[in-house]
């Protein structure tokens, strides 16, 4: 073999030693590109999604957050109002509260009068207790009082009406007893009846009035005497005149009072021829 | 080269065996080239 051939053997041998390592090289130390490349891409789409997303999220964040903003700038301006509103009602409290101290004063004054007048109040009243304690005494004593009246009212009702009973029987009786002495032709009024036996007091009076009554020729007098000097109805009376001495008649009283009497003349013992007038005497004493 | 007979051979020397050793490099590498494509599928360009 010649010496090229050599060299050639050699470089061949050289040559194709590098190609396999070079190849091995590129087996060994090679990336998957490709492989690289789509999971790149699915990397890329999907941090494109999320992006997507979270421009989405973000639009809908600016959205609620504008509308939060228009909200609170609604808020502020209410709140601006209401705080003006509060700094007049403030105001106005102030006012109020100026108004009421002066008033407060004004019911400390009034509270201390009142405490007078409540001192003054209590000394009176304590004075009216033992008025009323006095009264209430008083009121005891008139309840036994008025116990006692009752006690004695229905003692006495008891026996009124024993009397009433007494009383009617009594009248009863008096009832009968006139009729009896109706019956016997006897005298029933207890006045004609005292004057028949109760006789007349020794006395001497004057005729104040005389009258006749024209149709009946009944006479009437009027004498001085009356009840105040023991004269009753049924009482006879002479008269008679003093000038003369002449006898006139009976008079039998019919009325008493207490300073005269009026009576008829009785026809049966009237003097004949004889006029009875003012002036003439008249006498129990015979 | 002049034609020689098959009992006449020459018996192989070093060089011969550099050149099977060059044979099996070259054999080797066409192996990791192939695996290599492998890899991407034999898809070359996209």
């Amino acid at each position: 073999m010649t010496t090229v051939g050599k060299i050639l053997v050699g470089l061949h041998l050289v040559l194709s030693i590098l190609f396999m390592s070079f190849a091995g090289a590129v087996y060994t130390a090679q990336k998957n590109w490709r492989t690289v490349a789509t999971t790149q891409t699915a990397a890329l789409a999907k941090a494109t999604q999320k992006q997507n997303d979270m421009q989405a999220e973000v639009d809908k964040e600016r959205t609620e957050t504008k509308a939060k903003l228009d909200a609170l700038t609604n808020q502020i301006a209410q709140l601006t109002g209401e705080k003006t509103a509060l700094g007049n009602q403030v105001t106005a409290l102030d006012a109020d509260n100026k108004r009421l101290n002066v008033a407060l004063d004004g019911l400390r004054d009034q509270t201390a009068l009142s405490t007078t007048e409540a001192d003054e109040r209590k000394k009176e009243a304590d004075l009216q207790r033992e008025k009323n304690s006095v009264l209430f005494q008083t009121r005891e004593e008139l309840i036994t009082s008025l116990q006692k009246a009752s006690d004695d009212k229905f003692a006495l009702d008891l026996q009124l009406q024993q009397l009433i009973e007494k009383h009617d029987r009594i009248l009863t009786d008096v009832a009968t007893m006139k009729r009896f002495l109706a019956s016997k032709n006897l005298v029933s009024d207890p006045k004609l009846m005292l004057a028949q036996v109760t006789p007349a007091p020794p006395l001497d009076g004057l005729i104040a009035d005389y009258r006749k009554d024209p149709k009946g020729g009944m006479e009437y007098v009027e004498i001085s005497l009356g009840s105040d000097e023991g004269l009753n109805i049924g009482h006879k009376l002479t008269a008679y005149n003093v000038e003369t001495g002449k006898y006139l008649g009976q008079i039998r009283l019919t009325q008493v009072y207490p300073d005269k009497a009026v009576g008829i003349v009785v026809k049966e013992e009237k003097a004949k021829n004889v006029i009875i007038k003012r002036g003439d005497h008249v006498t129990t004493k015979f | 080269m002049s034609p020689r007979s098959s009992d006449n051979s020459p018996a192989p020397d070093i060089y011969v065996a550099l050149l099977w050793v060059s044979l099996a490099a070259l054999l080797t590498g066409i192996v990791f080239l192939v695996m290599t494509l492998n890899t991407y599928g034999w898809k070359l360009a996209p």
